[in-house]
């Protein structure tokens, strides 16, 4: 069908629009696929249930901003820690529960079926009707040369950046960051070596957590929430973490970029039902070409 | 030994003559069951959900009546989760399991031509309350709907945007049967005599970035937009519309009339036209109607929109046929009913059908 109409004509306005779609999608990608790495990294168990952590996230701060009539900076930071608190706690319960099994696709089954359970859990709570989080009515976004830019994608970019870099510094700077980067690239020498590889993977599995939950609120501030939004989002996020190369983190920031911008230009060039295709063609050329990501290197490791 | 063999030969062959009975024989023909496919939980479960209450209700009111019903009358719902797959599978346990005649459902186009499919092969009759793709009007002769087609409707909304000198039309729809239906007959009808379509975009309901889809319209030279989706798709692309600044006249669906589009796009929604194919209507002094808004309202809470409606008249109908059936119950004696029907006076107005089981219904515009 697509086909049936030439291609757009590049113009001034569509195309500045277009740029800044890209830079407030990847923000969000960004965060949500650094929120994926912090809890694969330690665990190397894909967890699926990272989706409901972003749901959650969203539906936490409805809940703490409509019900008990908080105001809206207090219900994200409300409901960032209960989201990581009660997450770090399930997550981290099924991880141990299964560490005896050295096959890592029992951890994924397992999580599949722990997401199911929670998606069902906000579907029995609050419905599956559409929620709306924005506050105020809806006024023209701010214009910017010739595009249009809300607030929220002003948020998006502000918070999006800020929280990828104080990531950055925590891994890079501090004794846990450090702790981290060590389980998530030796458990067994960090185990060797005296470091609390359980009390590290606690605390990755929270931050993990608590980052989703922030990149769900911002995705439902911008187009409101359903308890079906997290899944979409996870892939994103874990498509940018597979391209960025898990052993860089710095290549999240390219990588978040070149997705965000591959679809919506996709999008706007071709038609939006071409997202998706665009995003896997995108994973797969990765994975053929330069498997090993935007950091063309593996991490060094000492065997045992 | 050849008694024997003359034993074995009579159970066989009476075991073979049982079985075909089994097979052939109808046994629901006895049933008075009546199924319900909606989409109970999904993302179209808020459609389901009102629809099951508009039919919980008629089943009470049909039981207060129940000097008028000769017979016990059943009700089966199943859950079609608002896709095919579901759907099919939700048909064959009310045809085999429950031994329905007649089916009210489902809601989606999407699962009623599939589900349509296997209720024609086993001869139970299925009324859609709100499924308007075009295809069902051929989809057999136990199949009816009383919600018109899509080719109504686009020809409904068309017509509004020639009426009013509109040149260049973009199209956004919905990625299905619906909505790539809907704006397919949108673009014929409203093509020729210098008009245009200027942009043609697909989009997915599970998507979460609108900015992307709207974002076209800015550049496309449309003075008029037309939204071929549901009220969730619509509100969103409306809201994203405001905010970077387009101003075009937008022409949704009838699907849209729903309380929660304001909720969802507030202000955003102020100019939207759209054609209404349901002949309900909230505020009607028609005696018929009025009861059911006033005693829906004292039920439920909130008043009823047309999936209510709809759903409530399509069970009425089917319980009308159940009552008109001498003997036993059987879908061919439900479909003898529909099809001599002269016109049912319901709470969507008055309701005929055409050869093809399609409701005969004008469309009129809204906004």
């Amino acid at each position: 069908m697509s086909f049936e109409r030439s291609f757009r004509v590049v113009d001034k306005i569509g195309v500045t629009q277009v740029l800044i779609n890209s830079l407030s999608g990847a923000c969000l990608y960004l965060l949500i696929g650094v929120s994926f790495w912090l809890i694969y990294a330690p665990t190397k168990t894909f967890f699926v249930s990272h989706a409901a952590a972003i749901t959650f996230g969203a539906y936490a701060c409805y809940w703490f901003n409509q019900y008990f009539g908080l105001p809206l900076p207090t219900a994200v930071c409300l409901a960032a820690i209960a989201v990581a608190l009660g997450f770090a706690a399930v997550e981290n319960a099924l991880f141990q529960s299964l560490r005896g099994d050295s096959k890592s696709w029992v951890g994924l089954v397992a999580s599949i079926g722990l997401y199911v359970v929670l998606q069902n859990i906000i579907s029995l709570g609050f419905g599956d009707d559409t929620l709306v989080l924005r506050q105020g009515t809806i006024t023209v976004g701010q214009k910017i040369g010739h595009a249009y830019v809300t607030w929220v994608q002003t948020l998006m970019i502000i918070v999006g950046g800020v929280l990828f870099v104080s990531t950055i510094m925590l891994l890079s700077t501090t004794r846990l960051g450090r702790g981290i980067r060590g389980v998530a690239s030796n458990p067994d020498l960090c185990v060797l070596l005296g470091l609390n590889v359980d009390r590290i993977t606690l605390w990755s599995i929270g931050m993990g957590s608590a980052l989703a939950a922030v990149a769900g609120i911002l995705s439902a501030l911008d187009s409101d929430m359903t308890p079906t939004m997290g899944f979409r989002l996870l892939l994103n996020g874990v498509i940018v973490m597979i391209i960025a190369g898990a052993g860089s983190i710095r290549g999240f920031a390219w990588a978040a970029l070149l997705l965000s911008m591959a679809q919506h230009l996709a999008a706007y060039f071709l038609d939006a039902k071409w997202m998706d295709t665009v995003a896997f063609i995108i994973l797969i050329g990765f994975l053929i070409w330069k498997p090993l990501g935007f950091a063309e290197q593996r991490l060094k490791k000492v065997e045992l | 030994m050849q008694e024997h063999s003359a034993v074995h030969i009579i159970v066989f062959v009476t075991a073979v003559l049982l079985t075909g009975v089994t097979c052939h024989g109808s046994p629901r023909e006895d049933a008075t069951g009546v199924g319900v496919l909606l989409p109970l939980t999904g993302d179209a479960s808020s459609y389901g959900q009102k629809g099951r209450r508009a039919i919980e209700m008629a089943f009470d009111d049909r039981k207060a009546q129940a000097a008028g019903l000769d017979r016990k009358l059943t009700v089966v719902f199943e859950d079609s989760k608002g896709n095919a797959k579901d759907g099919v599978s939700a048909t064959q346990k009310l045809i085999t399991v429950d031994k329905v005649s007649a089916i009210v459902g489902d809601a989606l186009s999407a699962v009623t031509l599939p589900a349509a499919a296997v209720a024609e092969a086993n001869r139970v009759v299925l009324i859609s309350p709100v499924s308007s793709a075009p295809g069902i009007t051929h989809a057999g002769k136990y199949i009816y709907r009383i919600w018109p087609s899509d080719l109504m409707e686009g020809k409904a909304a068309a017509g509004f945007a020639v009426s009013k000198g509109f040149k260049k039309a973009a199209l956004l729809f919905l990625n299905n049967d619906y909505g790539n239906g809907i704006a397919d007959i949108f673009a014929t009808e409203f093509s020729g005599s210098g008009r245009n379509v200027v942009l043609k975009s697909a989009y997915q309901d599970i998507t979460t970035d609108w900015r992307t889809i709207v974002t076209p319209l800015a550049s496309s030279g449309a003075d008029v937009v037309y939204v071929a989706g549901y009220y969730k798709d619509t509100a969103a692309i409306l809201r994203t519309a405001r905010e970077l600044g387009i101003e075009t006249q937008f022409i949704g669906a009838t699907a849209i009339e729903d309380e929660n589009l304001i909720k969802l796009a507030g202000t955003a929604t102020e100019g939207i036209v759209y054609p209404l194919a349901t002949g309900f209507d909230a505020a009607s002094t028609d005696a018929v109607s009025k009861a059911f808004v006033n005693s829906f309202q004292k039920r439920f809470g909130y008043q009823p929109g047309w999936m209510e409606a709809h759903a409530y008249d399509a069970f009425m109908l089917v319980c009308d046929g159940v009552k008109s059936s001498k003997g036993r119950v059987s879908g061919t004696r439900i479909r003898g009913y529909l099809d001599h029907l002269g016109s049912y006076h319901g709470v969507t107005g008055d309701i005929k059908f055409d050869e093809n089981g399609d409701v005969i219904r004008e469309v009129v515009s809204s906004g």
